[in-house]
This record gives structure tokens, C-alpha cells and sequence, in this order.
């Protein structure tokens, strides 16, 4: 126990919350001391956000009881949870983007009831902004801000609003290196001005260099709380108890605790790797993807693209990394049919694809897996069948007439199950019922059986638990020993640098540079630099 | 490879190839639920519609006897009669339904289809049956299909809401026909009243079953049951519009021709309310008069709720639902506002809402709990 205050800030005890036909939280026992900076660990599905949800008053806890500075409370709502000096700030956050910053803070203000001093609050926002160096304009409009200012503008109006006690959901997720050490040095001063800070990630390389103790949950539980000294193996045992086992070396890889060994040697390709090698041959042949001078006008909610020019070739996995929203989504949509293209050119080979559509651009060998698995590439409402004859249920093979051959249908569905080993109860009821990881295994069934030629990824592994995640990265590997070029769009650097040949960077609807896929400091930095727009002379 | 691999392996894939088809998992529970919540919740539309009749001081067990004998007893030939353009209309908006479409305006493509026909048969007095009740019916369907094509294009082009659209156009086609009993098509021997002239004996629809009105419009219907069941559940075009109506975005992932679809579909289902236009105006009425629809294409909508889409199930709704219509008259008889059967109607309407929700959300925590 760090010996600050005898109160914790936060205690939660025994909490156990149900949900049809899980625990998501069995009698966990979880405290913060002021002061301290905590971070709450765990594969997806442990019940990390169920507890975050129980402490802002999302939920309420069906056993257990919660101690904010050692009064027991019961919190009945979010709003409660902030008149009670809790903030969450989450990953995805929750300003409303047409309105500026001080607006968005006014609307959680409880009081006065009435009246709005907004000049009142932008005076104060700028005051407290100072205070803690996360600077802020209040007049900005949220929309215009980038990733770090928006998160920026949500820590100060939890803040304004009295939170004492702040959780902070994956925080990093969407930043740039540059931004989490920035938002690093802030949670650091905030802690020392007495604040209780709740740092959830499962980021083990984060967790380590800024929490004092960290709390791991698997399955619901509280498997353990350890402090942390800076110990060499401090970080294997976490991932251990993270996900419960010795991690092989696939799960260590998807921990980040392999690349570590990798970066000291500077050199990927000397580098023994798990997966089978397969880039050698690559380079030989002409590229399978030529992209050129590619535009694409976004809408009102929707970046544009810029004179795009780059190229994959066979074998080869090019990643894009840059924060979300700097013209990705487009980018792929673009490659996959589904965006109409402005001007420029994209090549399978020698065929042009610019004006075809996603079935056509399908047939040619083009694979979509994206990263909005039930809203676009499954239905959530259709059962596994329907789902996974999406792409071919109009072929000769698959119908008699107008009619659809189901028996054939089954067969293909029940293959797929096998081969993928997808974990299914009854494949007849809605997709929606299914993990992350299931349906990322029946996407990437449906998309790899025509063993495209093009695969285009984004973020395939969001959401997914470890053991998952290295089956999807494997499944990947395994298209590119086969010869697929891969063009793989993250957020997460980690993936990123992990599984591609070569990088590319993306802000702004432009390409600013392109890099090795080396985890050396200075690399690191540069794609930083890359991903905030600075040093485009690159290309 | 060794030859003795390359044989373990093909018989691998010939194992994988053959494994017994997927089973679907039979529910009892759901299928309980499935059936059982409509039935409750017509149920308590029911108690609901007692306890009005309660309070202003009704006999409650003479009204529903005298309703239910006079429905399914004593006149269940009207109530097939009335079945009829319900079946028609339901199968119509559960097309479009089928496809997340709410094509609310069934009811105007319904006149739509009753103007076409009565033109006809009002041009055409002295052609024979065999041409002029197939023209009917093209016109029919063709002109209930032009009225629905209106909300349909605004709709996949510009994304105006059809639920608007399609109602609006509702009011349009009822005040035409106004105007065309009230002016050009009055008939000059009706004693001023708003009808039109009858009908030709060639067109109208001859009777199927003696000594009752059930006519021709039956097997319309019946047919149209097989053939809207066959394309919704069994072929691609089907297939495309579950997609679009469980999500268009991942429609348009899968290469289905959204735009093309919602006109086709909206289309078809104008057509068809169109076709019940004629039927009834054909084989009931014999002439274009008033209120020929007690609003068939707004029952239509609880219908196809009621029977969640499915064609077979339209029928028998249609049935019930026709009962309804019919013992109307019967109502009156005894004493009671014929406004009894709306009322009952739209409550039915709203328990079915709550009880689909609710059915909806009872099968989605089981299957959570099967499945974790």
C-alpha cells in the first residue's frame, strides 16, 4: 500500500455486477489513494468497462458497495457521479462537435439552473487550462480541434466540473507519441496536486512508466494489484496475469513484449520471427496495388483525399498509420468501391478500378475487411448463412435461376466454421450475438475464401482479446505467404509497426511520408512528427 | 507430396465438403414467443376495448359474441370478401417493409389502382371479359405502381422520407376520386348522387364460390401469397432486400444496387396494392362510389406487422382482420359505434408494437444467456 492518506479517494468493494449469462464484475475489490496515478489492466471482455461504468453511475452494481473518500455513496446517474467529483473521460469522446469548447462544458453544468454565463466559463476554462498546462481554447469549435485537444478540452471540463477522482478510458489510443507524452506529463502534475487518477490501457509499456500500482482483471475478476517499481520482468508478469497463462510467444508479440528485443537489435529481418517468412519474393514482380495521384472529396462528416500516390506489392504488407479521422475510412472506401474517386487512379495490375463498383471490384480479387465489422462488412441482424454468403450469393454456383441454392450455402457456411474454428451456437441466429473475435474470423473467412489478390484491412484487430488478435494477425501472415498484398490501415502504432514491410503516414487526406517499420526512438519520433503534419518534405 | 498425403489431404477436403449441413437450432421457447405475443396482445386489445365499452355501460360478453359469431359464424364469406383486398395490401407494404421501407401510402396506391380499373370499365362498356379484365388489371397495378414510384425515386435519389412522401400522396388519390365521382365520371342516371355508372357484367369479377361475394380477387390473392412468399424468401433479389433492411451500408458493401432496389420494391408494392384497387372495385362494388376503402392500406400496415412479414401469415391476419371489418355492420346493428372496430383496430396496433419489442428483447437475453 503507497502510504499518502489513510482514505483511498475511491474504494469499491465487493463489487459484482451480472449480466445475462456473464459476470462482468465478480465481487472486485478496487481502490485509488489520492494522489495516485492507478492503471486498470486487462484483455477485452475482463470487465474494465463495467467497473468504469459502475463508478461514473452508468450502472449499479448488483452486490458491492462504493467509497468516494471514505463516505459510502450510492451513485444514481452520471450526473451524480460528477456531483460526487468523479470524471470519466472516454475513448471516444462524448463533446458535441458544433459546439465550442466552453459550450460543451456549460452543458454538464448543473448550476446555476437557469442562467448561462458563457464568457463566465470560457474565463475559467482558460484559468484552469493554465493551471494544469492543458491548454485549450474555450471559443474553439470541437470539431476543428485534433484528437489531443479534443481529449485536452474533455479532461479540463471533467475537471471544471469538480471531478477529483478522473478515469481515463485508453486515453492513447487515438494519439500521436508526441500527444501521450504530453498527456503523460499533465496526468503526472494532476496526480501531484492531489487528484486520484484512474488510467485504463492495455497498453503494458504505458502502464508501467506512468502508474505507481496497477489492478489486473481477468474474466470478471481482480486477479491481482501489484505496485510498480520499475522492474525488469515486471511487465511479462502482468501479461501473464492478464491473460492467465505463460505468454507464447504469439500473445507476447501482440503485448508488445517481443519488439522490444527487436528494437535493441535495430534490425527486423535478422530477427527469428514466429510467423513464416514470405516478402522475399515479393519485389520481383510488378506491384499488385498502384495507387496514383488518387483523390477523394469527403462530405460534411467526411475528410477528403489529397493526390494519394503509393503502391503494394505481392506478398507485401504497407501499413497506414496516422490519428482517425485524417482520411482513412475514405481511403479504403475509396479502394473498395464504396467512395466515389474525384480524380486519379487505382490499378490492380494492369485493370483499372476507379468507377467500379464493390462487387466488381470483389470479382477482380479485391478483399475488404473493415474495421466496422457489423455496420458494414456483416449485418448484425442476419444470421451467420446470410452473412457469409454476402459476397457471392448471386454467383451461378450459389443459385438455380433467381432462386438461392441454400444446401450450398450451408456447405460453404459449415467449412468456414471448421477451418476458422468459430465458436457459434446456433449459426441461424443473428450475427450480433457473436464476439468481436468470432465475427472478425467469419469476415475474414468470407473475404480470404476467393484468395483475393488485394486485401484491404482497417484496424482488424479493435476490440479483440490477445488470443484473437494473434489469430488474425496469423490469418494475415498466411494470405501474404500466399502472395495477397496487403494494404493495412491502423490507428494503433504498436499493430502497425508489427505487422508491416513498410509504413506509410497519413495526415490531413495526404501521405506525409513513408517510413521503416523500426521501433527506434527515432523512428518513432519522425512518425510522430509525420502524423501531427510536421516534416512533409519527406515525400 | 507423397501420393499417400496428397490423399489424406483430398480426403480431408472431400470430409470438409461433405460434413452435414449446419443445423438450425429448434427453439421451442422462441417459437413459443413468436406465436404467443401477438396473440396476447390482441388479447389485451381486446380487455382494453371491453373496458371502454364497460364504462359507458355496455354488455361486454353480447358485443364480442355477437362480434365474433357475425365475423367467422354467420357471415364469414363477407369476412373473406374483406380479406381479400387486406391480403393484397398486406402483402404490398410488407415488400416494401421487407426492405425497411415504410411505405405508409398503400392506401393511395390502392384508389390509384381503382381509378385505372374504373377508367377502363367506364372507356371499354362492350368489351368481353377475357380483354377487358386482364387490362384492368394491367392498368391497375401499372397505376398503383406510377403512385408509388413517386415516393420511391425521391426516396433513392434524394432521400426524401417516404414515409411522408407516400402518406401525403394518400390524400391526393382520395380527392381525385372525389373529383372524378363528383365531375366527369358521375353517373348522369344516379340521381346525383357520387357513384358511377355500373359496370359492364364483363367487367366485373365473376363470383368463385356461389351464393356468397367472394370472387375472382381470391385467387389474386392467393396467388400473390405463393409468388411474394417464393421471391422474398427463396430468391437473391429477396436475399437483397433483407440485407438492405438489416443494414444499406453493408448492402452497398455487398454490391447490391440499393438505389435500383428501393424503386423496385416500392414499385412492386404500389403494384400490388394497386391490383387490390381492382379487385375490389370489380369484384365488389361493380362501380366507383365513396369510401370504397374503409382504409385497407392502413389495416395493411398492422397486418404485415402482425404477421412479422410473412406472407402465409398476411393471409390469415387478413382474415382476422376482415372479421373485424365486417362485423362492423353488425355492430351497428346493436347498438354500437361501427368506430368500435377502428378503435380496436389501433389498439391491437399499439399492443402488437410493444408486444414485438418486447418479444424482441425477451429472445435477444435468451440467446445472450445461450450463447455465453
Amino acid at each position: 500500500m503507497t502510504a499518502q492518506t489513510n482514505i483511498p479517494a475511491v474504494k469499491l468493494v465487493g463489487i459484482t455486477k451480472r449480466f445475462p449469462g456473464v459476470i462482468a464484475n465478480d465481487h472486485i475489490n478496487f481502490e485509488v489513494q489520492p494522489g495516485e496515478i492507478h492503471a486498470l489492466l486487462g484483455e477485452n471482455g475482463a470487465g474494465k468497462s463495467t467497473l468504469m461504468s459502475i463508478l461514473v453511475g452508468l450502472y449499479r452494481p448488483d452486490e458491492g458497495e462504493i467509497f468516494l473518500r471514505g463516505q459510502k455513496t450510492i451513485l444514481r446517474g452520471p450526473a451524480d457521479a460528477i456531483a460526487q467529483g468523479v470524471g470519466l473521460v472516454y475513448q471516444h469522446f462524448k463533446l458535441v462537435p458544433n459546439q465550442t469548447v466552453a459550450e460543451n462544458v456549460a452543458l454538464g453544468m448543473r448550476k446555476p439552473r437557469f442562467v448561462l454565463n458563457l464568457r463566465q466559463v470560457e474565463q475559467d476554462l482558460k484559468k484552469l487550462g493554465e493551471k494544469h498546462k492543458l491548454p485549450v481554447n474555450p471559443h474553439a469549435v470541437v470539431g476543428t480541434l485534433s484528437v489531443g485537444e479534443q481529449q485536452r478540452a474533455e479532461i479540463l471540463r471533467v475537471l471544471y466540473l469538480g471531478a477529483t477522482i478522473l478515469a481515463l478510458d485508453e486515453p492513447t489510443a487515438n494519439l500521436t507519441p508526441l500527444e501521450t507524452a504530453g498527456l503523460f506529463e499533465a496526468l503526472r502534475r494532476l496526480a501531484a496536486d492531489g487528484y486520484a487518477i484512474i488510467f485504463i490501457s492495455h497498453k503494458l509499456e504505458e502502464v508501467v512508466s506512468l502508474a505507481q500500482r496497477a489492478t489486473i482483471l481477468r474474466g470478471g475478476k481482480a486477479v491481482a494489484t501489484l505496485n510498480l517499481k520499475g522492474d525488469p520482468g515486471e511487465k511479462e508478469q502482468i501479461a501473464r496475469l492478464m491473460i492467465g497463462r505463460e505468454a507464447d510467444s504469439l500473445s507476447k508479440i501482440e503485448l508488445g513484449l517481443l519488439d522490444e528485443a527487436e528494437a535493441t537489435s535495430q534490425n527486423r529481418q535478422t530477427q527469428p520471427s514466429p510467423y513464416p517468412s514470405s516478402s522475399a519474393s515479393a519485389s520481383i514482380s510488378g506491384p499488385t496495388l498502384q495507387v496514383v495521384n488518387l483523390s477523394v472529396r469527403g462530405d460534411k462528416r467526411s475528410s477528403s483525399i489529397t493526390k494519394v500516390t503509393f503502391e503494394v506489392r505481392p506478398g507485401e504488407i504497407v501499413g497506414l498509420v496516422g490519428v482517425a479521422g485524417n482520411g482513412q475510412r475514405e481511403l479504403a472506401e475509396a479502394l473498395a468501391g464504396l467512395h466515389p474517386v474525384e480524380s486519379g487512379s487505382i490499378k490492380l495490375g494492369e485493370t483499372e478500378l476507379t468507377g467500379k463498383n464493390p462487387r466488381q471490384l470483389n470479382q477482380l480479387g479485391v478483399a475488404f475487411v473493415p474495421e466496422d465489422r457489423l455496420g458494414l462488412g456483416l449485418a448484425a441482424g442476419l444470421n451467420l448463412e446470410d452473412n457469409f454468403i454476402l459476397r457471392d450469393y448471386w454467383r451461378k454456383e450459389q443459385s438455380f435461376g433467381p432462386f438461392i441454392r441454400r444446401e450450398v450455402a450451408g456447405q460453404g457456411l459449415a467449412k468456414a466454421i471448421k477451418q476458422y474454428s468459430i465458436a457459434v451456437g446456433d449459426p441461424y441466429a443473428p450475427a450480433r450475438l457473436l464476439s468481436g473475435g468470432n465475427l472478425q474470423k467469419l469476415l475474414l473467412a468470407r473475404e480470404l475464401a476467393t484468395r483475393p489478390k488485394l486485401i484491404i484491412v482497417a484496424n482488424p484487430t479493435r476490440g479483440l482479446d490477445v488470443g484473437a488478435s494473434a489469430y488474425v494477425h496469423s490469418k494475415l501472415r498466411e494470405a501474404q505467404g500466399q502472395g495477397a498484398a496487403i494494404f493495412l490501415i491502423v490507428e494503433d502504432l504498436d499493430e502497425a509497426l508489427l505487422l508491416s514491410d513498410r509504413l506509410l503516414v497519413i495526415y490531413e487526406g495526404q501521405i506525409t511520408g513513408e517510413v521503416p517499420p523500426l521501433r527506434n526512438p527515432q523512428n518513432l519520433e519522425h512518425i510522430g512528427l509525420l502524423m501531427a503534419g510536421a516534416g512533409r518534405s519527406i515525400v | 507430396m507423397s501420393l499417400k498425403e496428397r490423399l489424406e489431404n483430398e480426403l480431408e477436403i472431400q470430409k470438409a465438403v461433405n460434413s452435414p449441413r449446419l443445423k438450425r437450432q429448434f427453439d421451442p421457447f422462441g417459437l413459443a414467443i413468436g406465436i404467443a405475443a401477438p396473440l396476447i396482445a390482441i388479447l389485451i386489445a381486446l380487455l382494453l376495448t371491453g373496458l371502454i365499452l364497460l364504462i359507458s355501460g355496455k354488455d361486454i360478453f353480447l358485443i364480442f359474441g355477437e362480434m365474433f359469431r357475425s365475423a367467422y359464424i354467420d357471415n364469414f364469406a363477407e369476412t373473406i370478401v374483406k380479406a381479400i383486398p387486406l391480403t393484397l395490401t398486406g402483402l404490398a407494404v410488407a415488400v416494401a417493409f421487407r426492405a425497411r421501407l415504410w411505405n405508409i401510402g398503400a392506401e393511395g396506391q390502392f384508389y390509384a389502382g381503382v381509378l385505372c380499373a374504373t377508367g377502363l370499365a367506364l372507356a371499354f362498356p362492350g368489351w368481353p371479359a377475357l380483354l377487358i379484365v386482364p387490362a384492368m388489371l394491367a392498368a391497375a397495378m401499372l397505376g398503383g405502381a406510377l403512385w408509388a414510384f413517386v415516393p420511391a425515386i425521391l426516396r433513392a435519389t434524394l432521400e426524401v422520407n417516404e414515409i411522408i412522401s407516400s402518406l401525403m400522396l394518400n390524400y391526393v388519390a382520395l380527392l381525385l376520386t372525389d373529383y372524378f365521382i363528383f365531375g366527369p365520371w358521375r353517373d348522369p342516371k344516379g340521381f346525383n348522387f357520387p357513384v358511377t355508372a355500373t359496370f359492364s357484367d364483363a367487367a366485373r369479377l365473376p363470383i368463385v364460390i356461389e351464393d356468397t361475394r367472394i370472387h375472382l380477387g381470391l385467387i389474386f390473392a392467393l396467388v400473390a401469397i405463393l409468388i411474394i412468399w417464393l421471391v422474398l424468401g427463396r430468391t437473391q433479389w429477396g436475399f437483397e432486400l433483407k440485407v438492405m433492411g438489416e443494414n444499406l451500408n453493408t448492402a452497398r458493401y455487398a454490391g447490391i444496387k440499393v438505389t435500383r432496389n428501393i424503386v423496385i420494391a416500392f414499385v412492386l408494392s404500389g403494384a400490388l396494392a394497386g391490383l387490390a384497387g381492382m379487385s375490389e372495385v370489380t369484384g365488389v362494388a361493380g362501380r366507383l362510389q365513396q369510401g370504397i376503402s374503409p382504409g385497407y392500406g392502413y389495416t395493411a400496415i398492422i397486418i404485415a406487422w402482425l404477421a412479422r412479414l410473412n406472407p402465409w401469415a398476411i393471409g390469415l391476419v387478413a382474415v382476422l382482420f376482415g372479421g373485424l371489418v365486417s362485423s362492423g355492420f353488425t355492430m351497428q346493428r346493436i347498438g354500437v359505434s361501427s368506430g368500435l372496430v377502428t378503435f380496436l383496430q389501433g389498439t391491437i396496433l399499439f399492443c402488437v408494437l410493444a408486444g414485438e419489442s418486447l418479444s424482441r428483447r425477451l429472445l435477444y437475453l435468451r440467446a445472450l444467456q445461450r450463447h455465453s
